[in-house]
């Protein structure tokens, strides 16, 4: 196989491997807590 | 595989959902500041969920699928720095603690604070023209994105621009920013999912090994070093790093979203979650772009390779979550730009202009008329330019320069106003001249992008220091002595 750049192709595994981690992680951090807020926001209103 | 009946009951189910969603936020609105900032009332989840979304559309997806495709593993520098940078902003809270501390509503509003109404006013022009210019191609992109992958006839590619333009315009003009947040909120997790589920494919489908033997295959240690690959190297990294601090925080629409916080030290979180989320904002659809390059082969046209790649990949069902998912992200995108170029129209064009002739300010109610007004002028003038104007090469250069023509003379005179006490009149205009000037280099030159978007922050940052010590000493003005 030609050249994969040495160093370059682990550290990039690594990183997408961990920002698509940390993407999935925060989206349900963010789904739950967020949407928590929303009806916060909309109970507000209707008081 | 065609798009079929489940598909289009997902996608018509989404859109009707989240337009139920910003009617029915209609009745949170008040006044012009909860139109335009949320009444500055948004907390960190809801702020991490509306700034990742206002800044993540389709034409991103589509902009880092191109740069994967045509630079393979080394396009990853890209999104590490937008990441790594946003993480630092708020890590820092360099320009936005002050920014939201300030209580602005738009980004030129600093300018009258601490210069003059004039040049709030001329940076209220640089700010809309390349504002508006940027968004420009934004509608092109998406529309052949729906087309490819919904298997639409691409004659209809003008059909299904004006569509998606027509929806994100009715809930942006009858909701403003409170409707915004609520449905970027909705569109996060959409987008987000699709995100996932794409990637998941990609890499089930086409498999990791096929993707590193593509790239090796085709550009070998360039596709993975951005230090030897001819796009990139150490002067793209710089100017990356510089335009991408500018962006995170003179970028008007990111702007409103450190100016929607409750404080400003909630603004500092907000950054430094979203700067997550911006790490694999970038990597991922660059891998999607990269798969498209292991399946269709170097030949196939850089723009359209990846929703091709998606319309064989994607099953019943997935294909309408994803069309789904990539639909609020271009909704959550486009309403804010709509949003956050019109305001500045409205807020820093025509108010000051007013106040300068002897005019009444005008009534909340009228400002909102107003705005209202400008989006529908600046959603005209984006169709005609998408269908009229030919990109010749990456979309990501484009965006970037196109947006450099304000960022690079407006991050030079926010840094100088709030950080520099010296700081002047003189020195604001010159910013603001020299760095929409350094751009002319890409637009009428043909110069690579990384030297003119150098030129254009360089000679900003320049013209604020010689500027500054020509036009002579300044008293700050009373209310933002503070941060002088």
């Amino acid at each position: 196989m030609p050249s994969t750049g040495g160093f370059w192709l682990p550290f990039w595994t690594i990183a997408l491997i961990g920002s698509g981690a940390v993407f999935a992680g925060i989206t349900v951090i963010v789904a739950i807590r967020g949407g928590a807020e929303v009806i916060r926001m909309f109970r507000r209103v209707r008081k | 595989m065609g798009f079929t009946h489940l598909d289009t009951f997902i996608v018509v189910a989404y859109l009707a959902g989240t337009l139920a969603v910003g009617l029915a936020a209609k009745r949170l609105l008040s006044n012009i500041s909860d139109f335009l900032v949320a009444g500055r009332g948004l907390g960190l989840f809801l702020g991490v969920a509306t700034l990742a979304a206002t800044e993540t559309g389709t034409v991103t997806f589509m902009y880092y699928a191109q740069l994967g495709f045509q630079t393979g593993f080394a396009a990853f520098i890209t999104g590490l720095i937008s990441g790594v940078v946003m993480i630092g902003v708020g890590w820092t809270g360099f320009i936005i603690h002050r920014f939201r501390a300030l209580e602005l509503m738009t980004v030129p509003e600093y300018f009258e604070r601490k210069y003059s109404r004039g040049l709030r006013v001329l940076t209220g022009v640089l700010v809309a023209t390349g504002g508006i210019l940027n968004m420009g191609m934004f509608l092109r992109v998406e529309g052949s994105f729906l087309v490819i992958l919904t298997g639409i006839p691409f004659e209809y590619l003008k059909l299904a621009m004006t569509a998606i333009l027509l929806i994100e315009l009715l809930y942006t003009v009858v909701g403003g920013m409170l409707s915004i947040v609520i449905t970027d909120f909705i569109q996060y997790v959409a987008l987000s999912l699709g995100t996932i589920i794409v990637t998941i494919y990609c890499v089930w489908r086409v498999g990791w090994g096929s993707m590193v033997h593509a790239v090796s295959a085709q550009m070998g240690g360039q596709g993975f070093s951005p230090l030897s690959n001819p796009t990139y190297g150490w002067g793209y990294i710089v100017w990356q790093v510089i335009l991408w601090t500018a962006v995170n925080t003179c970028w008007q629409t990111t702007a409103m979203r450190t100016m929607s916080m409750k404080s400003p030290e909630l603004s500092k979180k907000v950054f430094g979650w979203t700067g997550l989320i911006f790490l694999g904002r970038g990597m991922l659809p660059m891998l999607w772009g990269i798969a498209a390059l292991a399946v269709l082969g170097p030949h196939a046209d850089s723009m359209n390779a990846m929703p091709t790649l998606l319309a064989h990949l994607l099953g019943p069902g997935v294909k309408g979550l994803v069309v789904a998912g990539m639909l609020a992200a271009t909704m959550s995108v486009n309403s804010s730009y709509l949003l956050g170029w019109s305001s500045i129209i409205s807020q820093d064009i025509i108010g000051p202009l007013r106040r300068r002739k002897g005019q009444a300010e005008l009534s909340s109610r009228t400002q909102i008329r107003i705005n209202r007004v400008a989006n529908v002028f600046v959603s005209v003038f984006i169709l005609w330019w998408s269908l009229w104007y030919t990109l010749s090469g990456p979309l990501y250069l484009y965006l970037n320069l196109t947006a450099t023509i304000f960022l690079s003379g407006t991050f030079a005179a926010v840094i100088g106003g709030l950080y520099w006490k010296r700081a002047n009149l003189a020195g604001g205009y010159a910013a603001m001249i020299a760095g929409a000037a350094g751009t002319i280099g890409y637009f009428f030159l043909d110069l690579p992008a990384t030297y003119s978007g150098f030129a254009a922050f360089g000679l900003a940052a320049a013209a604020m220091v010689v500027g500054t010590l020509l036009g002579g000493k300044r008293q700050p003005r009373r209310k933002e002595r503070a941060y002088a």
